[in-house]
Parts: C-alpha cells; structure tokens; sequence
C-alpha cells in the first residue's frame, strides 16, 4: 500500500516536471553552446589560472578592470575610464558604479586591492606579470570607485597585463577564507562579477556555465545561455560529437582532415583567423651541434616550410621571431628563411662538423600527430644532409622539466609561444631573455647580455618608435644567429555551427572565449 | 631400431598435427610471420618505407594496387610498415619468453622438488606476482625508467615467469613420487641430474604448449603498450604505435588503424591455433 502511494506520488510529480519543463521550453529556448577542449580544466582560481582552459573558464567567470579586444587594445570593463601619470609610473582606475557581483553586491575599489593583494600572496599563475613592478602595498582604494596603482618604475607593458588581474569578491572570499586564503573554496566556487555562473564541473570530462541574466556589462541580442565545454582531444570522438548534433564548436587543435570532415557535414562552417601565436623550432645553442651557427642556418635551409604551412598545419609565413601581428614592432627588413637543401649543405660544409656523421635530436610533444609529421619531415631531409637524427617525443610534463637543463634540452624543439598579454614584451622576455632561461618557453638558451640589454631598455621606456627600433634590433639580431627557425605565425581555426557568431582572436590567452561575445543568428 | 622408433614416433606426430587444420593453419601463420619479418626488406614493395620517409602528396591514400595496405598520414605503403612491424612484436614476444620460460621453468622445478621453505617462499612470489596487472606493472615500471617499449617489456617478463612455475610446480609434484625418480634417488644420483635430465624431459611438451600460446598474448600486450604510447622511437614501424596514429583518422580513413590492428589479430591467432593444436597433440600422447 505505502509502495503504490509512492509510486503514485512519483509518477504525478514527473509528469508535473515534466510539463513545467515544456512550459519553460517554449518560454525562452535555451541557446546552448557545445565546444571540445583537449585538455583538462585545472583550475578556476584567479590567482592561479595559467593555461588555455585555465583562462577559458576565468574570463566567463569574472570579469577585470579592463579587457582586450581584437585589436588589442584595452577596452573598458568593470572601470569604465583609467588616467596614466605622465610619467607613466601611477594608473588610477575609476569603476562603475552599477558594476555588481553575481551575488549583487557592488563592485569597489577595496575589492581590487584586496584580489591583487590576494594574487601576490598566493604568488602562482598571473602573479609573475606583476613581480618587481608592482609591490605589496601599492594599489589602494582612493575611494569606493577609484582604485590606483603605483608602479615602482616606468614598465612599459603594464597596462596590457592588467586584464590578467581577475577581480575576486572580498567579502565572500573572506567568509570562506579558510587556513589558505580561500584556495580551497576557490577551487570549486565562483566569487566573480562574470557573465557565467559555474553549473557543474565534473573535471575529467566537462564544465558547464549557465548565464547570469543580471551581469551588469549586458549582453547581445541572442545570447549564448550555456556553454558545455567537453574534454576530449580525441579526432574520431570530436567526429562523432559532430555527426549526433551535439557540438557547436570545435577546439582550436584539431586536424585539417577533422575540419574537412565537420565543414562537409553542412552544419558547420570552418573560421579561420591569423593570430600573434608563433610556431618555432627553438635550436639549443649551448649543446653540440646547434652550438654552431652553421649547422644552425642548415637546418633553418633544410626547413621545408611551404609543406609544414600548407599540408601538415595551418599558419601564416612568419619571417623573423616576432608574428607580423605585432605591425608596429615588427622587422620588415630581416629576410624570411628558405628551403635550399643545397645552401643547407654549404652551411655545414662551413661549420665544425663538415665531413662526418652529426647525430641530433628531435623534440616534440608526444601524441601530437601534427608535430610528428614535421619532425619525420625533418628527418627526412636532415638525414639526407648527414645527419643522424635521433626522435625525442616527450609527454608536455617532461618537456617543462628537461627545458630546465642544458644538458636535457633536445637540439631541435617544436614549441607554440603566444603572448599572455597583448604586448611583444610578452614574446621577447619570456623567450629570450637571460631571466626566463630554463623554461620551455626558451629552450634556445640565448644567455645573451646585448639581446638583454636591448631587451630591458625596450621594457623602462614609454616611447613606441623607440620600443620599436630596440624590438627590431632584437630580431635581426636573432635571425643572424638563426637561434629559433620561424616556421609560422598560427591561423586559428575552429569549425563552428553556422548560427554561432562571434570568434574573434585577441592577443590574449583565451580572451577570445569570452561567451558575451558570441551570439545565436537563427532563430 | 631405437632410431627407427623415435622416427616414427615423431612422423606419427606429425600425421596427427597435419589432421588438425586450425593447427595446420595456425603453423603457416607462425612460419609466415617469421619469415616475413626477417626477408622484410627483400620481400616488401617500398622497403625505405620502414626508416625517414616521407611523401605528402600521397598521405591518406586507400588501398590500391599501388598500395595494397594503403598509405598512412605521411605516405608511407602500410603494408610495408606492418611487416617491419612484425620484426618488433616477435622480438618483443621472444625477449619476454627467453627470460620468463627458462626461469619459470627452474624455480617451479626447484618448488615442486624440493617442498619445504623453497616451495613455500616461491610459490608465494608467485602468488604475489598474479596478483599484480601485467599491464599497469609494465606502464608504472616504464614511468620510474625511461619510457620505453623495451623497459615495459621487461616488466612483463619480470611478472611473466610465475605462470611457468606454476605449471611446471604442479607437474613436478606428480612426477616426483614416481618410481623412476625414487630409482634414481636410490641410485645415488645428483639432485642436479634429477632435476634436469630426469624430471624436465617429461614437462617439455607441457612448456612448448604454454610458451606457443604465450607468444600470441605477449605480442598483444606489446601492441597494448605501443598503443598506449610506449612505442618505440619513431619512425621504425611498431603495430600498437600504428593502430594508435591511425586511429586519429577514423572513420575516413580506416585502413590506417584496421590493417594493422587485423595484422596483430592474424599472429596472435596463428600462435593460439598452433599451442591449441600441440596441447591437442601432446594430451592425446600423454592419455597413451
């Protein structure tokens, strides 16, 4: 008897749900949003968010002082206007005052000292923008809505890297602080101003955000109501997403053949943008062989560069270190590197190593088909000079670590390097600078006092056309020495659902994944 | 006459073998892989296929009769490469066999003989050796050294040995407390003698059955590994790393992963047919 009345029960209230579900239904259809990312979230937590994902869940999620726009420029978001000292060395922001977080409480100035401050401590992910630039102390509140900060010397790319400062909500960090100063709650909870709440994150697999209808920067026509973000990097699986309906978007890493196959299924379209992203083979100067400048050029000559561009993965030619993106810093004058196996040979006939066997490794990213296929090319031509290749494919986790040492940095590495702030600041520093050598990011080991020089002079001076000519410099200078063979400046491409509109790259990690820029075109 | 006799007995043999076509089958299967691998780069259409090639033209060609196998995404003849493919599974199959038969042979020897402690302490490192996944003992082992096929196979080999022991501890255990063994005993013969030119005569055949099945599981756990990204260095030809690649490909283009994933499937099988076929024959024998 008690059996059948639940039973009953249950049933009358599915049915209910079920209709109220309808009713809503036919409401406000829900405009959702499906896109494969190939690798794991690994955290939302402002202060430590670092890679693609990291940042693709962080701009949906909270919002900054400022953002950047396709162009990269800096465009207004929770301030609404910002005045630079003349002297470049103090920015006073002034926010909106209707700017609120999800919870409705107002957005004020305590905030943003308090988030900044909050980054310094933690000192993981966006802290190091800020190191040695600005110091514990030196952002305060000069009301509710002007917040301004005291640089501790003329840093040139400063504002760029403002948009990395997430704004976290003081009040509701604190009451969940904890022993880690809210790390651990930050973890799985949301404390932003963002246009996307966090629905659910089951982190093997996918996310989901839902839109918060009330987020004070609006929204366009036809918003995007949800976004599902499923990991997966697999080809055959983002095929079959496709075929059932399910995706919207594809990622930015798959295949050319993936992309045929989605564009020829009718639904989606192929976007295709140049980005700032370069794609080099960083050469180890320090180890034998490159160590040579010779066996350097020769494998700059025996670079098949029309096959990597046009068959094995997607770009723009890119002529010297810096992608043309960059117009105003970029070397017209350095020459774009050629495929002549016959120069290649000259080379090491002029270089240490003429007349013998010279082995060399190749490093790549395991599991990555398309960096595969370029390092067999290489080989392929490589070994037709002389040399004895030796493949070093490693897991990306390993490559970080043998990046630390000279002496386990492979000869020859295929490394992606976009700036994280829309400034070439961001290209040269953190690759060619004697201060970031040991990462992957400058596996070429340059350790050169005159690149630097030039390179901290173009960092202290707020003059542009000056900026330019050292940045410049530091190009020629580096195409000379052939430490990094420029194989192209990335094209993004994404197979997106007709209705989708709205991608736009920017010059910063992710920005461009920023959902209230997207909308839905049919009806 | 005792010649004559071992030759008959070994034609009869063979007479029962040939009556049994799975194991007729399973033998051209074995025989043909092996000499496929080794004539490899005399019997292959484009033998430069298996080292640095590469030609983009003809990336993701279907099979043709150019191509009986087709082309993989850099254009290399798959059926060139899954025949130098075959060089790295039975090499793998036979350094895991070569260190686990020989060793598994003498400590189930050792056990089943001896009994007391030696029994005690060796049958319960096998028990311990069982209890461990080949699979995710062969990747953990691969990630503390350097992560290579060869190391994972060495694993394998180190967990491998324990089904031989076993085997060859139940079988001595019978054979121990027969009369000739007792005979020999009173005779005064050599522990050593006893073991090796007594009791190990009478498990060969048990041993030949299990290391033929063994072969074909091995050579599926090396592919298992390759495809799970322990191939070896690129670009010699590895049947898991093939399968893998390919895989990126589906469905489009299928006989990437499908030809060589068939390939792995035709030597396993051929090696289970051959040890189904010797354990039928060996069975029989042992009934006379």
């Amino acid at each position: 008897m008690g059996m059948m009345m639940t039973k009953r029960l249950l049933a009358t209230t599915a049915s209910l749900a079920l209709a109220s579900a309808l009713v809503a239904g036919a409401a406000a259809a829900q405009t959702v949003v499906t896109m494969n990312t190939v690798q794991i979230f690994g955290t939302i937590d402002p202060a430590k968010i670092s890679d693609y994902t990291d940042y693709m869940a962080a701009v949906n999620l909270y919002d900054s002082l400022v953002t950047v726009d396709s162009s990269g420029n800096l465009v207004p978001q929770i301030a609404e206007s910002w005045v630079v000292s003349p002297d470049a060395t103090e920015v006073t922001f002034k926010l909106r005052s209707d700017a609120t977080f999800t919870d409705g409480t107002p957005i004020l100035a305590s905030d943003v000292v308090y988030s900044f401050e909050r980054l310094l401590r933690i000192n993981q992910g966006p802290a190091n923008l800020f190191a040695g630039v600005v110091e514990s102390g030196a952002v305060t509140a000069v009301d509710d809505t002007t917040v301004s900060f005291k640089l501790s010397k003329t840093f040139a790319p400063f504002m760029a890297t403002v948009p990395a400062l997430m704004i976290v909500n003081a009040d509701l960090v604190e009451a969940n602080k904890g022993e880690d100063d809210g790390q651990t709650w930050l973890a799985d909870n949301v404390a932003g101003s963002g246009a996307y709440l966090l629905d659910s994150w089951d982190r093997g697999s996918q996310m989901v955000i839902k839109r918060y209808a009330d987020y004070y920067g609006g929204f366009l026509d036809n918003p995007i109501d949800e976004v599902r973000w499923i990991i997966t990097n697999d080809e055959a699986t983002v095929k079959a997403l496709a075929a059932s309906g399910e995706l919207t978007m594809s990622s930015q890493f798959q295949s050319p053949d993936t992309y045929q196959a989605l564009v020829d299924m009718g639904r989606f379209r192929l976007e295709s943008q140049p980005t700032t992203t370069a794609f080099y083979l960083k050469l180890n100067t320090k180890a034998a062989p490159t160590d040579d400048i010779h066996i350097r050029r020769a494998i700059a000559y025996a670079t098949d560069y029309a096959t990597i561009r046009e068959v094995i993965f997607p770009g723009e030619p890119m002529t010297t270190v810096l992608p043309a993106g960059f117009a105003d810093f970029w070397n017209p004058d350095v020459a774009a590197p050629v495929y002549d196996l016959a120069k290649a040979q000259e080379e090491i006939a002029l270089s240490a190593y003429a007349g013998q066997e010279i082995p060399i490794t190749l490093g790549w990213v395991a599991g990555t088909q398309f960096e595969e296929e370029i390092s067999l090319l290489m080989q392929a031509n490589l070994e037709s000079l002389g040399f004895k290749v030796t493949q070093q494919p490693d897991p990306w986790n390993r490559i970080t670590e043998i990046a630390a040492d000279v002496a386990t940095t492979p000869n020859v590495n295929q490394i992606f390097f976009g700036p994280t702030y829309p400034s070439p600041d961001s290209m040269f520093f953190t690759q060619f600078h004697s201060a970031a050598a040991g990462t992957w990011a400058s596996m070429e080991w340059v350790q050169d006092p005159a690149v630097d020089a030039l390179i901290d002079a173009a960092r202290a001076t707020g003059d542009v056309a000056e900026q330019a000519r050292l940045y410049k410099e530091v190009q020629a200078t580096l195409a000379d020495q052939m430490v990094a063979v420029p194989l192209l400046a990335q094209t993004v491409q994404h197979a997106m659902d007709n209705c989708l509109q709205g991608f736009n790259a920017v010059p910063m990690q992710s920005f461009d994944y920023d959902m209230t820029r997207y909308n839905w075109s049919c009806p | 006459m005792s010649d004559l006799t071992a030759l008959s007995n070994s034609y009869q043999n063979w007479y029962r073998f040939s009556r049994n076509p799975t194991a007729v089958i399973g033998l051209i299967i074995v025989v043909v892989s092996i000499l496929a691998a080794i004539l490899a780069p005399h019997i292959t259409p484009y033998p430069d296929h298996a080292g640095a090639f590469v030609d983009f033209r003809n990336r993701h060609q279907p099979p043709s009769w150019d191509h009986w196998f087709g082309t993989d995404n850099v254009g290399r003849d798959i059926l060139t490469r899954v025949i130098f493919g075959l060089r790295v599974s039975l090499l793998l199959a036979f350094v895991v066999l070569i260190i686990a038969v020989p060793f598994g042979t003498i400590m189930g020897l050792l056990a089943g003989y001896f009994g007391g402690w030696t029994e005690i302490v060796i049958m319960r490192l096998t028990d311990i050796a069982l209890a461990l996944p080949p699979l995710i003992m062969a990747l953990a082992v691969a990630a503390v050294l350097e992560p290579s096929l060869m190391n994972a196979m060495l694993a394998i080999a180190s967990l491998w040995w324990t089904w031989h022991t076993r085997l060859v501890y139940s079988m001595v255990r019978q054979i121990r407390a027969l009369e000739y063994v007792e005979a020999a005993e009173t005779l005064g013969a050599s522990k050593f003698h006893i073991l090796f030119r007594e009791i190990l005569p009478n498990c060969v055949s048990a041993i030949a059955v299990k290391t033929s099945l063994d072969a074909g599981f091995v050579i599926l756990v090396g592919a298992s590994l390759s495809f799970l990204g322990l191939g070896i260095q690129p670009p010699t030809p590895d049947l898991g790393t093939m399968v893998a690649d390919g895989a990126q490909g589906l469905p489009d283009y299928w006989w990437e992963s499908m030809l060589p994933g068939v390939s792995i499937l035709f030597v396993a099988l051929g090696f289970n047919l051959l040890g189904d076929g010797l354990r039928d024959l060996f069975d029989v024998e042992d009934v006379r």
